[in-house]
């Protein structure tokens, strides 16, 4: 079997290198695994509009230049947008990283196969679309690398980690997180901190 | 020329409006021509009308104030956004509408959706306002209180361009 990352050890890692970087995430399990891995106010969590993230975080990256924006995104999320990578690749905030943990699936309903589990390869996608800034990543130690990349040198990026299925019995934070959803000016004070 | 683009233009600039995201339409082209000559403004054409929702909400995140532009088809490819990020995340702009299928229509796949506008954005709660035409004092007034209205609501506000709004011209086609 093909290696693949840890979701929620990822999630966990990358918020350890985070600074002032605005997160947004997709819904369902991006964003449950940021909450648990470490909520801050520099994160912004959706919980609706499926495929709606990158384009957000696209938004923002217009909006707050001078803040790095990273897309916590989800395979079957992106799928759903894919033209979002057109307007990224047209036009090109050096802001943006578009994170896609890749389980080839729609882990949230079950599991059902996603085409990027058969015949689309996101990156591929994402360099088609003029994105030349992209990667893909399997385990750990190349996912600290790709980190090291996408948190320092200029974007946009697309990063496709390869993910494994949500382990069974992980526990949702539905409540703590019905109540974070709402809280947004913590975020917007993060994000319009130090602008002109 | 001093068109109605520009003064329509003006007043989103008056109103701190600085993103202008679209989907093209002809009305619409005509603003956004003067919005992407304009330095101060940051004119963005998405793909579709739904990712244009989640460009001005992420704008609005980012404290800068923006206009989604688009015509009625685009309101149904826009609904769950509207309806699952915009509306319950309290996340407010302009929406802008060329309005299809009301009067002179040509193209009956314009029809279902265009007579249906209003009582979606009734049904979802969106407030909407309508210009029938282009003159400048009521563009001006309807643009500064939708503007108000929305980002004290928090919530998208709608101004809705009829058909015919540029003037009552013969129907064309």
């Amino acid at each position: 079997m093909t290696e693949v990352l840890d979701r929620m050890e990822a999630t966990k890692y990358l918020v350890g290198r985070l600074r002032d970087e605005l997160v947004v995430t997709s819904l369902a399990n991006p964003a449950f695994d940021l909450f648990l891995a470490g909520d801050r106010p520099e994160n912004f969590y959706t919980w609706g509009a499926m495929g709606c993230a990158v384009s957000i975080g696209f938004g923002l990256s217009l909006a707050s230049p001078g803040k790095r924006v990273i897309v916590l995104d989800g395979d079957g999320s992106l799928l759903m947008n894919l033209g979002a990578l057109a307007t990224v690749g047209r036009y090109p905030t050096k802001n943006f990283v578009d994170l896609v943990w890749d389980n080839g699936s729609y882990d949230i309903t079950g599991g059902q196969a996603a085409a990027s589990a058969t015949n689309a390869d996101l990156e591929q996608v994402a360099r088609a679309c003029g994105i030349a800034n992209t990667m893909t990543v399997s385990d750990m130690a190349s996912f600290a690398k790709a980190c090291d990349r996408f948190l320092t040198e200029p974007g946009p990026w697309v990063v496709v980690a390869k993910v494994g299925p949500t382990p069974a019995g992980r526990k949702t934070p539905v409540a703590a997180l019905s109540d974070r959803y709402l809280l947004k000016e913590p975020f917007i004070k993060a994000a319009t901190a130090g602008a002109a | 020329m001093t068109s109605w683009a520009k003064h329509f233009v003006d007043c989103l600039k008056k109103n701190g409006i600085k993103l202008i995201t679209y989907v093209p339409d002809k009305p619409i082209a005509k603003v956004v021509t003067v919005a992407e000559e304009d330095p101060e403004l940051v004119a963005i054409c998405a793909t579709r009308e739904e990712e244009g929702v989640g460009i001005v909400t992420g704008g609005f995140l980012g404290g800068m104030r923006g206009a989604l532009l688009m015509q009625t088809g685009g309101i149904g490819n826009s609904l769950n956004a509207l309806t699952s990020l915009a509306i319950p995340q309290q996340l407010p702009f302009l929406l802008v509408v060329t309005q299809r299928g009301e009067l002179g229509e040509f193209n009956l796949s314009q029809v279902p959706l265009g007579r249906s506008l209003r009582a979606i954005f009734d049904a979802v709660g969106i407030q909407h306002f309508t210009l029938h035409d282009t003159d400048e004092k009521e563009m001006a007034w309807t643009i500064q209180g939708a503007v108000k209205l929305a980002y004290a609501s928090r919530v998208p506000v709608a101004i809705i361009l009829a058909q015919g709004f540029e003037g009552k011209l013969e129907w064309q086609a």
